[in-house]
């Protein structure tokens, strides 16, 4: 199995997505699955779009900020430069197997990718999590963070272990449920019903576009 | 952005915003991160932000009034 991970680090939110997606690279090398890192300063839309021509991932591990239509990557000169953006270069997903951990990308840009063949998962709303200021600069020991992340990060790993889409989906849905239930057993400890919150939001956002069966092998 | 947050709805919000404790901090995609001092600024504002996190509250409340949170819970 092919693997395409980007890893953009520019803020808060992109520096624990970051930490997390590391946690994916080190699974999959120990599984000895081919991972192209993409990371500044490789972090660029003429890399990406030239590494999936010429190395034809079958897998697309998007961690990111993004929007209805987009994918970003990396902040370029203080902007942020876009990875995939529908109308431009959508057609770079068609028929293969994509999780974008990012907001909204599955509103529409998910839509036009998987029209033809492929499978998107995404959200069709903001990824949200919740942090602990005390934790941001040990992303992977933030409990608070973690409650978000972890599902997510299983999602993926379901995905490099060969699930399909749906089972996938089903993962990450399932340890968020999980998660709530956690939460509502220690419902009077402050911000237990607020994660509960975003896990409920984040849940139900998920989408799983185009063929769920479709698995990477 | 023309979306308002009704007043019934902006109580409830910042009420719960009192109720997170001051060491969280929301990371809402693009937008950036913010404290709870923070998002009840926006909340007040009604701005972009604070109209996202009431619409994520108020989803919520519906699938807990609807039953879909607890259907979805036990299953």
């Amino acid at each position: 199995m092919k693997t395409l991970i980007t890893m953009p680090n520019y803020d808060d939110a992109t520096s624990y997505l970051y930490y997390y997606a590391e946690e994916l690279v080190k699974f999959a090398e120990e599984k000895n699955i081919t991972v192209s890192q993409l990371k500044r300063p490789r972090l660029r839309r003429k890399i990406l779009e030239e590494s999936i021509t010429k190395q034809n991932p079958q897998l697309l591990l998007f961690n990111a900020h993004g929007d209805e239509t987009t994918i970003y990557g990396d902040k370029v000169e203080g902007e942020e430069e876009y990875l995939i953006r529908e109308k431009e270069n959508h057609q770079l997903l068609t028929g293969r197997l994509t999780y974008a951990r990012a907001c909204s990308a599955a509103a529409s840009l998910g839509k036009a990718c998987t029209q033809k063949d492929g499978c998107f998962i995404g959200y069709n709303q903001p990824f949200s999590f919740w942090t602990d200021t005390s934790r941001t600069t040990t992303p992977l020991k933030d409990k608070v963070a973690q409650l978000f992340l972890q599902p997510s990060n299983e999602l993926a790993i379901a995905l490099l272990c060969g699930k399909s889409a749906r089972e996938a989906a089903d993962t990450f849905f399932n340890m968020s449920k999980k998660n709530i239930l956690h939460l509502l057993a220690k419902q009077d400890e402050p911000g237990a019903m607020a994660s509960a919150m975003l896990l409920w939001n984040n849940m139900t956002a998920q989408e799983v576009l185009g063929n769920e069966q479709m698995r990477c092998s | 952005m023309s979306e308002k947050i009704s007043s019934e709805l902006k109580k409830i919000v910042l009420w719960r915003l009192d109720t997170i404790p001051a060491n969280f901090k929301l990371s809402i995609g693009n937008e950036g991160t913010f404290t709870k001092e923070e998002l009840k600024q926006h909340v007040q504002k009604e701005d972009q932000i604070g109209v996202t996190f009431a619409k994520m509250q108020l989803n919520f409340m519906k699938a807990l009034a609807s039953g879909e949170f607890s259907k979805t819970l036990s299953e």
